[in-house]
Protein backbone atom coordinates (compact mmCIF):
# COMPACT_ATOMS: atom_id res chain seq x y z
CA UNK A 1 0.00 0.00 0.00
CA UNK A 2 1.93 2.94 -1.23
CA UNK A 3 2.18 5.67 1.52
CA UNK A 4 0.49 3.25 4.44
CA UNK A 5 1.57 0.08 6.53
CA UNK A 6 -0.48 -2.27 8.21
CA UNK A 7 -0.44 0.19 11.19
CA UNK A 8 -1.38 3.20 9.84
CA UNK A 9 -4.17 1.42 8.42
CA UNK A 10 -5.90 -0.34 11.72
CA UNK A 11 -4.95 3.49 13.01
CA UNK A 12 -7.19 5.30 10.42
CA UNK A 13 -10.42 2.91 10.31
CA UNK A 14 -10.37 3.50 14.49
CA UNK A 15 -9.25 7.26 14.26
CA UNK A 16 -12.61 7.27 11.56
CA UNK A 17 -14.23 4.89 13.73
CA UNK A 18 -15.27 2.18 11.10
CA UNK A 19 -14.08 -0.39 13.38
CA UNK A 20 -18.02 -1.53 13.78
CA UNK A 21 -18.59 -4.51 12.35
CA UNK A 22 -14.62 -4.88 10.93
CA UNK A 23 -12.67 -7.66 11.88
CA UNK A 24 -8.89 -7.36 11.01
CA UNK A 25 -6.63 -10.08 10.90
CA UNK A 26 -2.41 -9.36 10.85
CA UNK A 27 -0.89 -10.64 8.01
CA UNK A 28 2.45 -9.78 8.33
CA UNK A 29 6.72 -11.28 7.82
CA UNK A 30 7.40 -10.60 11.30
CA UNK A 31 7.36 -13.34 13.68
CA UNK A 32 7.10 -11.15 16.11
CA UNK A 33 5.06 -8.07 16.29
CA UNK A 34 6.08 -5.07 16.98
CA UNK A 35 5.37 -2.97 20.05
CA UNK A 36 3.30 -0.87 18.35
CA UNK A 37 0.51 -3.74 18.32
CA UNK A 38 0.22 -3.05 22.39
CA UNK A 39 -3.25 -0.91 22.89
CA UNK A 40 -4.55 -2.62 19.29
CA UNK A 41 -4.76 -6.15 19.95
CA UNK A 42 -8.06 -5.70 21.13
CA UNK A 43 -9.50 -4.56 17.54
CA UNK A 44 -6.58 -7.51 15.85
CA UNK A 45 -8.46 -11.03 15.65
CA UNK A 46 -6.16 -13.31 14.36
CA UNK A 47 -2.17 -12.65 13.27
CA UNK A 48 -0.73 -14.95 10.09
CA UNK A 49 2.67 -14.23 9.32
CA UNK A 50 4.24 -15.12 6.19
CA UNK A 51 5.17 -17.44 4.28
CA UNK A 52 1.54 -18.47 5.17
CA UNK A 53 -0.21 -21.39 4.27
CA UNK A 54 -3.34 -20.90 1.53
CA UNK A 55 -5.44 -23.15 3.70
CA UNK A 56 -4.60 -21.33 7.03
CA UNK A 57 -5.18 -18.14 5.45
CA UNK A 58 -9.18 -19.37 4.20
CA UNK A 59 -9.68 -20.97 6.99
CA UNK A 60 -9.33 -18.36 9.25
CA UNK A 61 -10.81 -15.79 7.62
CA UNK A 62 -14.00 -17.85 7.21
CA UNK A 63 -13.92 -18.37 10.82
CA UNK A 64 -13.51 -14.79 11.39
CA UNK A 65 -16.69 -13.75 8.80
CA UNK A 66 -18.74 -15.62 10.90
CA UNK A 67 -18.10 -13.13 13.56
CA UNK A 68 -18.74 -10.34 10.59
CA UNK A 69 -21.78 -11.92 9.41
CA UNK A 70 -23.25 -12.94 12.31
CA UNK A 71 -23.00 -8.98 13.69
CA UNK A 72 -24.39 -8.06 10.64
CA UNK A 73 -27.31 -10.27 10.96
CA UNK A 74 -27.87 -11.00 14.66
CA UNK A 75 -30.07 -13.96 15.04
CA UNK A 76 -29.28 -15.82 11.94
CA UNK A 77 -26.32 -16.94 12.30
CA UNK A 78 -24.87 -19.86 14.72
CA UNK B 1 -16.24 -24.84 43.44
CA UNK B 2 -13.87 -25.25 40.45
CA UNK B 3 -12.98 -22.34 39.08
CA UNK B 4 -10.89 -21.81 35.53
CA UNK B 5 -10.05 -18.39 34.19
CA UNK B 6 -8.67 -18.40 31.03
CA UNK B 7 -6.65 -14.95 29.41
CA UNK B 8 -7.00 -15.26 25.45
CA UNK B 9 -6.23 -12.29 23.16
CA UNK B 10 -5.16 -12.15 19.21
CA UNK B 11 -5.51 -15.38 17.78
CA UNK B 12 -7.32 -16.65 21.03
CA UNK B 13 -10.89 -17.16 19.68
CA UNK B 14 -9.13 -19.47 17.07
CA UNK B 15 -7.38 -21.33 19.68
CA UNK B 16 -10.45 -22.15 21.97
CA UNK B 17 -12.00 -24.11 18.95
CA UNK B 18 -9.15 -26.48 20.39
CA UNK B 19 -9.07 -25.75 23.94
CA UNK B 20 -12.85 -26.40 24.27
CA UNK B 21 -13.84 -28.70 21.73
CA UNK B 22 -16.63 -31.05 22.30
CA UNK B 23 -16.34 -29.97 26.06
CA UNK B 24 -18.43 -32.31 28.52
CA UNK B 25 -20.67 -30.75 30.97
CA UNK B 26 -17.94 -30.36 33.54
CA UNK B 27 -18.95 -29.89 37.33
CA UNK B 28 -16.59 -25.94 37.07
CA UNK B 29 -17.15 -22.62 36.22
CA UNK B 30 -14.96 -21.45 33.26
CA UNK B 31 -14.60 -17.79 32.59
CA UNK B 32 -12.70 -16.51 29.58
CA UNK B 33 -11.87 -13.27 29.30
CA UNK B 34 -11.34 -12.31 25.58
CA UNK B 35 -9.64 -9.02 24.07
CA UNK B 36 -11.94 -8.50 21.25
CA UNK B 37 -13.63 -5.73 19.54
CA UNK B 38 -16.80 -4.94 21.48
CA UNK B 39 -18.87 -5.63 18.53
CA UNK B 40 -17.81 -9.20 18.49
CA UNK B 41 -18.71 -10.10 21.98
CA UNK B 42 -21.95 -11.38 20.94
CA UNK B 43 -20.92 -13.87 18.37
CA UNK B 44 -17.76 -14.94 20.55
CA UNK B 45 -20.41 -16.22 22.73
CA UNK B 46 -22.21 -17.82 20.38
CA UNK B 47 -18.60 -19.35 19.08
CA UNK B 48 -17.84 -20.87 22.49
CA UNK B 49 -21.91 -22.15 23.29
CA UNK B 50 -21.11 -23.91 19.82
CA UNK B 51 -18.31 -26.02 21.41
CA UNK B 52 -19.92 -27.43 24.56
CA UNK B 53 -23.04 -28.58 26.46
CA UNK B 54 -23.04 -26.31 29.15
CA UNK B 55 -24.49 -22.89 29.39
CA UNK B 56 -22.68 -19.98 28.17
CA UNK B 57 -23.36 -16.50 28.69
CA UNK B 58 -21.70 -12.80 29.02
CA UNK B 59 -20.94 -12.76 32.74
CA UNK B 60 -23.73 -9.77 33.47
CA UNK B 61 -23.01 -7.34 36.22
CA UNK B 62 -24.03 -8.41 39.23
CA UNK B 63 -24.90 -12.05 38.12
CA UNK B 64 -24.26 -14.73 40.56
CA UNK B 65 -22.15 -17.48 39.39
CA UNK B 66 -24.10 -20.72 39.31
CA UNK B 67 -22.58 -24.10 38.23
CA UNK B 68 -21.65 -25.83 35.18
CA UNK B 69 -21.23 -22.28 33.51
CA UNK B 70 -18.83 -20.89 31.13
CA UNK B 71 -19.29 -16.73 31.22
CA UNK B 72 -17.34 -14.86 28.14
CA UNK B 73 -15.85 -11.07 29.29
CA UNK B 74 -18.16 -8.35 28.60
CA UNK B 75 -17.49 -5.76 26.03
CA UNK B 76 -15.18 -2.69 26.66
CA UNK B 77 -15.68 -3.23 30.82
CA UNK B 78 -13.34 -4.87 32.94
CA UNK B 79 -14.83 -8.36 34.63
CA UNK B 80 -14.28 -9.01 38.40
CA UNK B 81 -15.43 -11.25 40.72
CA UNK B 82 -16.48 -10.69 44.44
CA UNK B 83 -16.29 -13.44 46.87
CA UNK B 84 -14.94 -15.78 43.99
CA UNK B 85 -19.32 -15.53 43.49
CA UNK B 86 -20.53 -12.74 41.69
CA UNK B 87 -19.53 -10.41 38.83
CA UNK B 88 -19.40 -6.92 38.59
CA UNK B 89 -18.22 -4.78 35.34
CA UNK B 90 -15.61 -2.17 36.22
CA UNK B 91 -14.89 0.93 33.65
CA UNK B 92 -11.46 1.78 34.76
CA UNK B 93 -8.41 2.30 33.15
CA UNK B 94 -7.38 -0.30 30.50
CA UNK B 95 -4.46 -2.64 31.88
CA UNK B 96 -1.41 -3.16 29.42
CA UNK B 97 -3.52 -1.59 27.19
CA UNK B 98 -6.83 -3.69 27.19
CA UNK B 99 -10.04 -3.64 28.62
CA UNK B 100 -11.57 -6.33 29.79
CA UNK B 101 -7.80 -7.36 31.21
CA UNK B 102 -7.38 -10.95 32.88
CA UNK B 103 -4.88 -9.70 35.49
CA UNK B 104 -7.55 -7.69 37.03
CA UNK B 105 -10.32 -10.86 36.76
CA UNK B 106 -7.46 -13.22 38.19
CA UNK B 107 -6.81 -10.73 40.86
CA UNK B 108 -9.37 -10.36 42.28
CA UNK B 109 -10.21 -14.05 43.16
CA UNK B 110 -9.81 -14.79 46.61
CA UNK B 111 -8.58 -18.44 48.55
CA UNK B 112 -11.51 -20.24 49.54
CA UNK B 113 -10.59 -23.40 51.26
CA UNK B 114 -13.48 -24.91 49.64
CA UNK B 115 -12.90 -23.33 45.66
CA UNK B 116 -9.96 -24.74 43.55
CA UNK B 117 -8.46 -22.42 40.90
CA UNK B 118 -7.06 -22.46 37.74
CA UNK B 119 -5.10 -20.05 35.80
CA UNK B 120 -4.62 -20.28 31.86
CA UNK B 121 -2.73 -17.65 29.42
CA UNK B 122 -3.40 -18.33 26.03
CA UNK B 123 -2.12 -16.61 22.70
CA UNK B 124 -1.68 -12.78 22.76
CA UNK B 125 0.36 -9.79 22.46
CA UNK B 126 1.60 -7.95 24.99
CA UNK B 127 1.52 -9.27 29.35
CA UNK B 128 -1.69 -9.44 30.35
CA UNK B 129 -2.52 -12.51 32.45
CA UNK B 130 1.05 -12.93 33.72
CA UNK B 131 0.30 -10.85 36.95
CA UNK B 132 -2.18 -12.56 37.36
CA UNK B 133 -1.23 -16.10 36.85
CA UNK B 134 1.47 -15.08 39.60
CA UNK B 135 -1.51 -14.13 42.04
CA UNK B 136 -3.46 -17.27 41.43
CA UNK B 137 -0.40 -19.07 42.21
CA UNK B 138 0.13 -17.69 45.22
CA UNK B 139 -3.72 -18.88 46.30
CA UNK B 140 -2.23 -22.44 45.11
CA UNK B 141 -4.56 -22.16 41.70
CA UNK B 142 -2.81 -24.84 38.67
CA UNK B 143 -1.71 -22.38 36.27
CA UNK B 144 -0.52 -22.97 32.68
CA UNK B 145 0.35 -21.17 29.79
CA UNK B 146 0.23 -22.28 26.19
CA UNK B 147 3.04 -23.40 24.44
CA UNK B 148 4.19 -20.67 22.96
CA UNK B 149 5.29 -22.37 20.07
CA UNK B 150 1.96 -23.19 19.20
CA UNK B 151 0.84 -19.34 20.16
CA UNK B 152 0.21 -17.30 16.96
CA UNK B 153 1.33 -14.04 19.31
CA UNK B 154 3.41 -15.78 22.28
CA UNK B 155 4.19 -12.79 24.10
CA UNK B 156 1.08 -13.22 26.56
CA UNK B 157 2.10 -17.20 27.08
CA UNK B 158 5.80 -16.04 27.15
CA UNK B 159 5.44 -13.16 29.91
CA UNK B 160 3.08 -15.58 31.78
CA UNK B 161 6.21 -18.49 31.58
CA UNK B 162 8.54 -16.02 32.77
CA UNK B 163 7.06 -15.55 35.91
CA UNK B 164 8.31 -18.88 36.95
CA UNK B 165 4.79 -19.40 38.73
CA UNK B 166 3.58 -21.49 35.50
CA UNK B 167 2.86 -24.90 36.50
CA UNK B 168 2.40 -26.82 32.87
CA UNK B 169 3.41 -25.45 29.58
CA UNK B 170 0.72 -27.23 26.86
CA UNK B 171 -0.65 -27.02 23.87
CA UNK B 172 -4.18 -26.66 22.94
CA UNK B 173 -5.29 -30.09 23.07
CA UNK B 174 -3.49 -30.76 26.04
CA UNK B 175 -4.75 -27.59 27.49
CA UNK B 176 -8.07 -29.20 27.09
CA UNK B 177 -7.12 -32.85 28.86
CA UNK B 178 -6.37 -30.60 31.87
CA UNK B 179 -9.47 -28.26 32.16
CA UNK B 180 -11.24 -31.79 31.37
CA UNK B 181 -9.48 -33.75 34.46
CA UNK B 182 -9.10 -30.83 36.54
Amino acid sequence: MPGMDGWDTIRAILDNKLEQGVAIIMLTAKNVPDNKMIGLQEYVVDYITKPFDNEDLIEKTSFIMGYVNDQRNPGTAE
Amino acid sequence: MKIIIIASSTGGPFILESVLSDLPVLNAVIIIVQHLPPAFTGSFCKQISSLTRMPVSIAADGEKITLPHVYTSPAGKHLLVGNNRIFSHSDTEKVHGVRPAADLTMMSMLKRSEDSLMGIVLTGMGRDGADGINYLHSLGAVTIAQDPSTAPIKSMPQAAIETGQVDLILTPDQIRDAIVSF
